[in-house]
């Protein structure tokens, strides 16, 4: 966006009272935080809780939030500092970030049956990375190697416009493209 | 018409919608649910193919920050309220810390009892400030001495709009 970013364009707008702007940056961030408190936080419904929390105390700090940093960076730290305090509140120790955080299956069932989770609203990632891997194979190739370009190696479209040699106008309209499959493919897992 | 927004979407999911053409885009968005989720199926998309998803993932949880923050205050209102409490505050504890500081200090003679400070703004009777307390500012340091006249008259202004104000706001 020119000079500016897509959380720029949206903070300014919650800071100006756009409480859609601070929706569509919690929908941008959600699961990343959750991942994210998931480090710290065993309990997945507990997880869940504090990545709410997080996402409150961001909203009332964001008229203190003067573009200093990333809105990313911002919220990671709010993130880290609630999922601390809730340890400290709760007398835990937290988990080093570099342990594998998997959890066995019958504390998944437990867990799920406790907080009163259906099966239908928990969707596994592996379930939504193989959707999305399979709906990109099936893409022709200029649409697979745009997306991926953009997706996974995080190029801008100025530079995988040099790669592929094509306008700038090509690549956006290829990334649509390509997003397009991408979801007509998921869309019906998530509704399921 | 329809590709053409998804498109300008998709594009600012990559940070890379020309900035002209974000405000119009974002009226959409705003009020429609279906580009709203589209929104965030295309972030979690990128968050399957960087592995930045959790293991089980929730859907709702957006929705439900969203639920909890339905009986927030709107961020705009609150800065107008942080705005207009602070500035007096900050004021007032200046001026109390100034006036603190000064009164250690006691006069050293008859001579020097009676020191008006100097006022910037000639609409206010600098007077009342002096004839109370009988200290005077460091005279060896004018611009504090500047300083510290403007802090009074800026208190005396902002404690009356404060009284304004609190009489003037509806019961939350």
């Amino acid at each position: 966006m020119g000079d500016q970013s897509a959380d720029q364009a949206l903070v300014a707008r919650v800071q100006q009272g756009d409480r859609a702007a601070f929706d569509a940056l919690v929908l941008k961030y959600q699961h990343r935080i959750v991942s994210l408190v998931g480090r710290y936080v065993y309990d997945r419904s507990e997880a869940l809780d504090v990545t709410q929390e997080a996402f409150i105390k961001a909203w009332r700090a964001i008229p203190n939030f003067r573009g200093d940093s990333a809105f990313y960076t911002w919220l990671y730290r709010i993130a880290i500092n609630t999922a601390k305090n809730h340890l400290v509140a709760q007398s835990r120790r937290p988990v080093d970030q570099g342990v594998d955080l998997e959890e066995p299956e019958q504390y998944e069932l437990a867990s799920r049956l406790r907080h009163g989770d259906t099966p239908e609203r928990i969707l596994l990632a592996d379930e939504i990375r193989e959707t999305v891997i399979g709906a990109i194979d099936a893409l022709p190739d200029e649409l697979r190697t745009a997306i991926m370009l953009r997706e996974l190696d995080g190029m801008s479209y100025e530079d995988i416009a040099q790669t592929m040699d094509c306008p700038i106008g090509t690549v956006r309209s290829r990334i649509f493209r390509a997003r397009e499959a991408i979801d007509e493919k998921l869309r019906p897992l998530l509704e399921e | 018409m329809s590709d053409m927004i998804n498109e300008q979407l998709s594009a600012l999911a990559d940070d890379e919608l020309p900035r002209g053409e974000f405000p119009l885009l974002w009226q959409r968005v705003a009020r429609d649910p279906e580009l709203t989720a589209r929104w965030a199926r295309y972030h979690l998309v990128r968050d399957a193919l960087r592995g930045d998803l959790p293991t089980r993932v929730a859907p709702e949880i957006g929705r439900s920050v969203t639920a909890a923050l339905a009986g927030e205050a709107p961020v705009a209102v609150r800065i107008g309220w942080a705005r207009r409490v602070a500035g007096p505050a900050v004021a007032a504890a200046v001026a109390a810390v100034a006036l603190l500081t000064l009164q250690v200090e006691e006069p050293a003679g008859p001579s020097e009892a009676l020191v008006v400070p100097v006022t910037a703004n000639p609409q206010v009777d600098a007077g009342r400030f002096a004839t109370a307390s009988g200290f005077q500012w460091d005279q060896a340091q004018p611009e504090v001495q500047t300083e510290l006249d403007r802090y009074l008259l800026n208190h005396t202004d902002d404690a009356v709009s404060t009284d304004e104000v609190t009489r003037n706001e509806a019961p939350r």
